[in-house]
């Protein structure tokens, strides 16, 4: 696979290819993060766009719509994940707090660059109510752009007819009812109009909440987010960091540091341009699937519970899963899956040892290490480097690859400074 | 019939935050606030804000969501506004003007009722709540009025419920002190003493009935759905030259605040900058749409 300039570690022909490979994985982490099936947002966006002609939306909007529909709750990852996570009716504070998610989600999406204009417009508006009660603006009728509209309205039934960590799908009738009683309140009413005929008419639909036979799988690749540059590239890379390190306090800033630490790292050992680059995205997003892991088994002090235990060491998994299914990044796949794998087999999720596990994946094994033991965790004190690299140091040959740890013991002065 | 016209936004309340996080504004008056929740989103956000409006009902809705710091209406106190109570005498035609030409007889029945039922509340934060939600309820009946076969049939208690029930949510505490004054502007900016001062009056021309519903919420507080209300807000003469001179009125009596914030379009840019420029020596713009312009004078 060739590199390209400005796609920042991503094979793919061009910066726009890499942006929105990374856009789409961002999506898939906001999925995670709420607690829903991988895919959630892309199933929005099917029925947002089926939606659409059938309410005579410009078709020049139909890429904003997408991405909205794809990122329309990213602002939830930096909101508590015990909303999300436990079981239980929304407490009213939580409520309140849920009510910034639009405003972030804008926001990081005005940010990113990359994206249509009119995305962080329709990501701020998407809980918008049709009756002037929703939020955060209290907007009403047409004051509410129309694609934020049909968002609302395919983020409605999608979410009430998929499971959740926190409440069971509704049957796909009862959701339709439930969707139908809104018009007027929550849907304008052509809006209800459009879904019901789409509803009565295409059975597909049904299929949305039900998790076989996903009528999304048939959306085109995506709409390329062609303006995008090598600067919107390192945005995206930097934000998935920073959404995967979201879940606690803890984490804060781990990824960055976890990627600036395997590129000093390949670079010693002699790895070429391409792979010191692809070395430093790895470790932005090795540990994407922590976004699925509820903040309190993060950042728990005491010794996890073996339950506590399988859920964090999921993470790992998620992130696979999440790589895996976009092509530009499925490179990348096995070593976030492997990067807790241990030489002597004891790791996890699969027990590989040695050269079965792949070289990124036993140089994140290292720098994930290093980074944690250097910035802290509830559960124990925080290690200055010396120490940090002697606790490595004990582990090569069983854990740890002794040349990376030898890499490391002769980069020590370069990483601390 | 009612006409509900389909107003433009010209201003948002999260916009309006980023602005006032950008100037560091960390306390605000709006001596027009009009339906308060953009006074409420910044008082979540940690903003001191103050409020006035000549108009009654949107100052108790400021006591129920600006002023009010904890107190919600629980379910029973919900039902207990909703519905008519047992035993209690209600008079049953006090909104009988409205019968059969905004609302049928049920609905003027409990217009009645709720009226009664929200003037028997013990706190200001209670009426204020209760208003707002039963606000939402009228508004959808003048909805479902316009346009029968695209609304569902709710009951009024049920309606009424579930829209008082949505109220907690604006609920919260800033730990500032935060007021609202049923006052003309002059009043409210003559009270208080804060870094930005928000003004919004009535785009020119408007006869004050830009929203018919707001009128006839009014008289439905004051219990007379015959009273005129129309000229309780600014900009009421559809005259430019004397929209202009109350509009400076309003400016001189904002001189005191060191930043004025004023939501305007691109098609009244000119003439609100113009006037602007007589009172404040610099006039910057923060646009989000060709409808939602903000001009933020020093």
């Amino acid at each position: 696979m060739t590199l390209f300039k400005g796609s920042g570690g991503i094979p793919s022909r061009s910066a726009a290819g890499a942006a929105t490979a990374l856009t789409h994985a961002l999506a898939a982490v906001a999925d995670l993060a709420e607690g829903h099936r991988l895919g959630h947002g892309r199933r929005i966006a099917w029925l947002a766009l089926r939606l659409a002609p059938l309410c005579d939306l410009d078709a020049v909007q139909l890429p904003a719509l997408y991405y909205a529909a794809l990122l329309h709750d990213v602002g939830e990852l930096w909101l508590p994940s015990e909303v999300f996570h436990r079981s239980g009716p929304t407490q009213r504070s939580e409520s309140i707090g849920l009510w910034e998610h639009p405003v972030i989600g804008a926001d990081l999406a005005a940010r990113l660059g990359a994206l249509p204009p009119a995305v962080a417009d329709i990501v701020r508006w998407h809980h918008e109510w049709w009756d002037g009660t929703g939020y955060p603006d209290q907007l009403q009728w047409s004051q509410i752009p129309p694609a934020a509209q049909l968002l609302r309205l395919a983020d409605t039934f999608v979410s009430a007819a998929a499971e959740r960590p926190n409440r069971h799908a509704l049957p796909v009738e009862e959701v339709y009812q439930q969707v139908m009683a809104g018009a007027g309140r929550e849907f304008g009413p052509r809006y209800a109009r459009a879904f019901s005929l789409l509803f009565q008419t295409d059975p597909t639909v049904a299929q949305l909440g039900s998790g076989k036979d996903d009528p999304s799988a048939e959306l085109p690749a995506s709409y390329p987010l062609t303006g995008a540059t090598g600067e919107n590239v390192e945005a995206l890379l930097l934000t998935i960091a920073d959404a995967a390190d979201a879940r606690h306090a803890v984490l804060g800033g781990h990824s960055r540091r976890t990627g600036q630490l395997a590129a000093q790292l390949a670079e010693r050992l002699g790895w070429d341009a391409e792979e010191i680059d692809r070395a430093r995205v790895l470790g932005y997003l090795h540990d994407i699937g922590m976004a699925g892991v509820p903040g309190s088994i993060i950042g728990k002090a005491d010794r996890l519970t073996s339950l506590e235990r399988t859920v964090m060491q999921r993470h790992v998994s998620h992130g696979f899963e999440i790589l895996r299914h976009i092509p530009e990044l499925e490179g990348y796949a096995l070593p976030v899956r492997h990067h807790h794998e241990r030489i002597d087999g004891s790791g996890y999720p699969d027990a590989l040892t040695d050269q079965a596990i792949t070289a990124p994946a036993r140089l994140m094994a290292i720098c994930d290490t290093y980074d944690a033991l250097t910035t802290g965790r509830p559960y124990r004190t925080t290690l200055g480097p010396e120490d940090a690299l002697a606790r490595i140091e004990r582990d090569a040959g069983f854990a740890f690859d002794p040349s990376m740890v030898h890499a490391l013991a002769s980069s020590l002065p370069a990483v601390t400074r | 019939m009612i006409e509900l016209r389909d107003a433009r936004r010209s201003r948002s309340a999260s916009h309006l935050h980023e602005i006032c996080r950008e100037m560091g504004v960390a306390s605000i008056v709006d001596p027009y606030m009009g339906l308060p929740t953009h006074l409420n989103y910044l008082k979540r956000h940690g903003i001191a804000v103050h409020g006035g409006d000549p108009i009654e009902w949107f100052a108790h809705v400021g006591q129920g969501i600006v002023v009010n710091d904890s107190v919600i209406l629980r379910d029973f106190e919900i039902g207990e506004i909703v519905e008519t109570a047992p035993g209690r005498i209600y008079p049953p035609d006090l909104f009988r003007a409205w019968e059969g030409v905004f609302f049928t007889e049920e609905q003027c029945r409990y217009l009645a009722a709720w009226h009664e039922n929200v003037k028997s509340l013990r706190s200001d934060g209670q009426v204020g709540l209760a208003i707002l939600g039963l606000w939402w309820a009228f508004a959808y009946w003048l909805q479902k009025l316009a346009a029968p076969d695209d609304l569902l049939d709710v009951p009024p208690s049920e309606l009424a419920y579930a829209y008082i029930r949505k109220t907690e949510r604006w609920v919260g505490d800033n730990a500032r002190h935060n007021t609202v004054r049923h006052a003309p502007p002059a009043v409210t900016m003559s009270r208080v003493s804060t870094d930005a001062v928000l003004l919004t009056p009535p785009a020119p021309g408007d006869d004050g009935r830009s929203d018919a519903r707001t009128l006839m919420w009014e008289a439905w507080w004051q219990g007379n759905p015959y009273q005129p209300v129309e000229r309780l807000r600014a900009g009421g003469s559809g005259d430019a030259s004397a929209w202009q001179a109350e509009f400076a009125e309003l400016l001189a009596g904002a001189r005191k605040f060191p930043l004025a914030i004023v939501p305007t379009s691109d098609g009244e840019r000119e003439r609100v900058a113009s006037a602007l420029s007589d009172f404040r020596s610099s006039i910057e713009e923060r646009r989000f749409s060709d409808d939602e312009i903000y001009l933020l004078a020093r």
